[in-house]
């Protein structure tokens, strides 16, 4: 960690359910029953990095459904992407998908999430909390991460590198507007079949693909539950084996869970295929009652979409990137 | 069997190795493991093994899929066909006080299969279990097999909340749980050792998939003396 006269401290001042420290996740520890956790929507939570420059792997914030009240007591520069819940910088309304820079003493706001679930809030160099295994991502289950593994409480400190702003005037800028998300809508997840496809019925794989489903509320940042008519599943005689980001569990009850960052790392359950992940980072803001439906893909497509959006944020050093950004809105 | 790789997940695949879960499925499943570590594979972040499977993890942006199944059919043919005795895998005991204030199901599991409190004592610290997955908790093992005659089938309803360090067995299976969670299994003692100890970082995890691990009943004031707790 840096020098302490180095950092800058930001004080929760209020927080609302779940704000979260999060970054690029805990890979490579699932063989000890370690779930890899990491922010649940990857395009925003990229984009509020790379609006400041920060590494594509560093710690921010997923504020879970909004409310939120931080103090600032140094100067620094922030950048709030994906849910629309509302950021006011003292006072005054600040633009989702934006950076900005923050004064000394500042407060920052939002109010609940008006449009998606999860915002993330970036902070200049990013958020420094002891890493686990490398990673700062809070994994509640298993209480790793973050501020001693639990979601932000008020009073918290979070220490953020001392960041100097001068001469840096404009150089904050918006994400480009064909980057900026509204959520809300029906969506269509593609999947890609996997392991136990061929073990389910004819009848319930066509259903997978005609019949529309509703987000439960019983979703977390372990498994998106589908509400629906039941899928008939195989039945499940299978050994638990490794389960991966994206993948569609069907218990015997026949309501499908998409599998996300918190998952558990090994699962019983018969899966029929694999979402593209980057439609998970649509599925990480969708609210209870979104309809779903699923369009049969293909492993090509899905590794390409994702490669292009890592591609999209590595490239992008800063520089090059508040060109693009400052004049994109 | 023959071996069959399945992509599951943008950045993950399965190989199937066996039919049916064992020793020698997992001997063939650990042996693929360390053949495929032994080779370094850049880009390769994480094994998982699991009874029949091993699920490989990667990174999209170093290697790519076709690549890595060559990889993997290499590393596949490469194994003994002769492979099914498990030469891996450490002794560990685990001290167990077995009690009604321990474990809470342990009339339950006696009056199911018709024997003696003390009977599924001995008969479950008897045996010598194999850890064939990690997973559902950090740390928590999935061992096998339990002796016929105390297996029991998992609660009706998963209990809201069991203690840590809580033994437990389900059918053919057993576990310590490693941390305080909800779960369905019997109850059956409680375990003085962490396996799952968040006081050091990182954190350690007691168990490896293929160790052999007994059971070894202790009485409460040993049991309070190795640190273990009663206060849930």
């Amino acid at each position: 960690m840096d020098k302490p006269e180095s950092l800058a401290a930001v004080t929760v001042e209020r927080t609302g359910p779940m704000a979260l420290i999060q970054d690029s996740g805990r890979a490579g520890r699932q063989h000890l029953g370690i779930s890899v956790g990491g922010s649940a929507d990857h395009h925003a939570a990229g984009w509020a990095n790379a609006l400041l420059g920060n590494p594509g792997d560093a710690a921010l914030l997923e504020v879970c459904l909004g409310n939120l009240a931080l103090r600032f007591d140094r100067a620094t520069a922030i950048a709030v992407c994906g849910a629309d819940c509302g950021w006011q910088l003292n006072g005054r309304p600040l633009a989702n998908w934006s950076a900005t820079r923050v004064p000394a003493g500042s407060l920052l706001e939002c109010g609940p999430a008006r449009n998606g679930i999860r915002a993330y809030l970036a902070i200049a160099g990013g958020i420094l909390s002891d890493p686990v295994w490398g990673s700062r991502a809070t994994t509640v289950g298993e209480g790793l991460g973050g501020l001693n593994g639990v979601p932000l409480r008020s009073g918290d400190v979070l220490a953020v590198p001392a960041y100097d702003i001068t001469g840096r005037d404009g150089k904050h800028g918006a994400v480009p507007a064909a980057q900026q998300r509204r959520y809300g809508k029906a969506l269509v997840l593609r999947l890609v079949p996997s392991n136990q496809y061929l073990q389910f019925t004819a009848e319930a794989r066509r259903q997978l693909f005609r019949q529309v489903f509703q987000v439960s509320p019983q979703s977390d940042r372990m498994g998106v539950r589908l509400d629906g008519e039941a899928l008939e599943a195989p039945p499940a005689n299978m050994t638990s084996e490794g389960v991966a980001l994206g993948v569609v569990q069907v218990p015997a009850g026949g309501q499908p869970i998409v599998l996300m960052q918190d998952r558990q790392t090994i699962g019983g359950y018969p899966k029929i295929g694999h979402v593209y992940t980057v439609d998970l980072d649509w599925l990480a803001q969708a609210v209870p009652g979104t309809e779903i439906t699923f369009e049969p893909g293909t492993l090509e497509e899905s590794q390409a979409l994702l490669l292009q959006q890592r591609e999209l944020f590595m490239s992008r050093d800063s520089s090059q990137f508040h060109e693009n950004g400052f004049n994109g809105k | 069997m023959q071996p069959e790789i399945i992509p599951s997940g943008d950045e993950a695949l399965t190989v199937y190795l066996a039919e049916s879960p064992g020793e020698q499925a997992l001997g063939r499943v650990l042996q693929f493991c360390e053949a495929l570590r032994q080779r370094s594979v850049a880009g390769v972040t994480d094994l998982v093994p699991s009874y029949t499977s091993v699920a490989i993890y990667y990174d999209l942006s170093i290697i790519d899929y076709t690549s890595l199944c060559k990889l993997v059919r290499e590393v596949i043919a490469s194994l003994h066909a002769e492979s099914g005795t498990l030469t891996s895998g450490r002794e560990l005991v685990l001290p167990v006080y077995y009690s009604a204030e321990s474990g809470p199901d342990l009339e339950r599991v006696a009056a199911h299969n018709n024997c003696s409190v003390d009977d599924v004592i001995s008969l479950h610290s008897a045996a010598t279990y194999r850890v064939y997955a990690l997973g559902f908790r950090p740390g928590f093992g999935f061992m096998g097999m339990v002796p016929a005659k105390i297996r029991t089938p998992r609660l009706d309803s998963p209990r809201p909340a069991v203690p840590a360090g809580s033994v437990a067995l389900a059918e053919a299976q057993t576990a310590v749980y490693p941390l305080q969670s909800p779960g369905g299994w019997n109850l059956i003692g409680l375990c003085p050792v962490a396996l799952f100890d968040r006081t050091c970082n990182p954190p350690s995890i007691y168990l490896r998939v293929g160790d052999r691990v007994r059971f070894e009943p202790v009485d409460r004031e040993r049991y309070l003396e190795l640190g273990g707790r009663l206060d849930g």
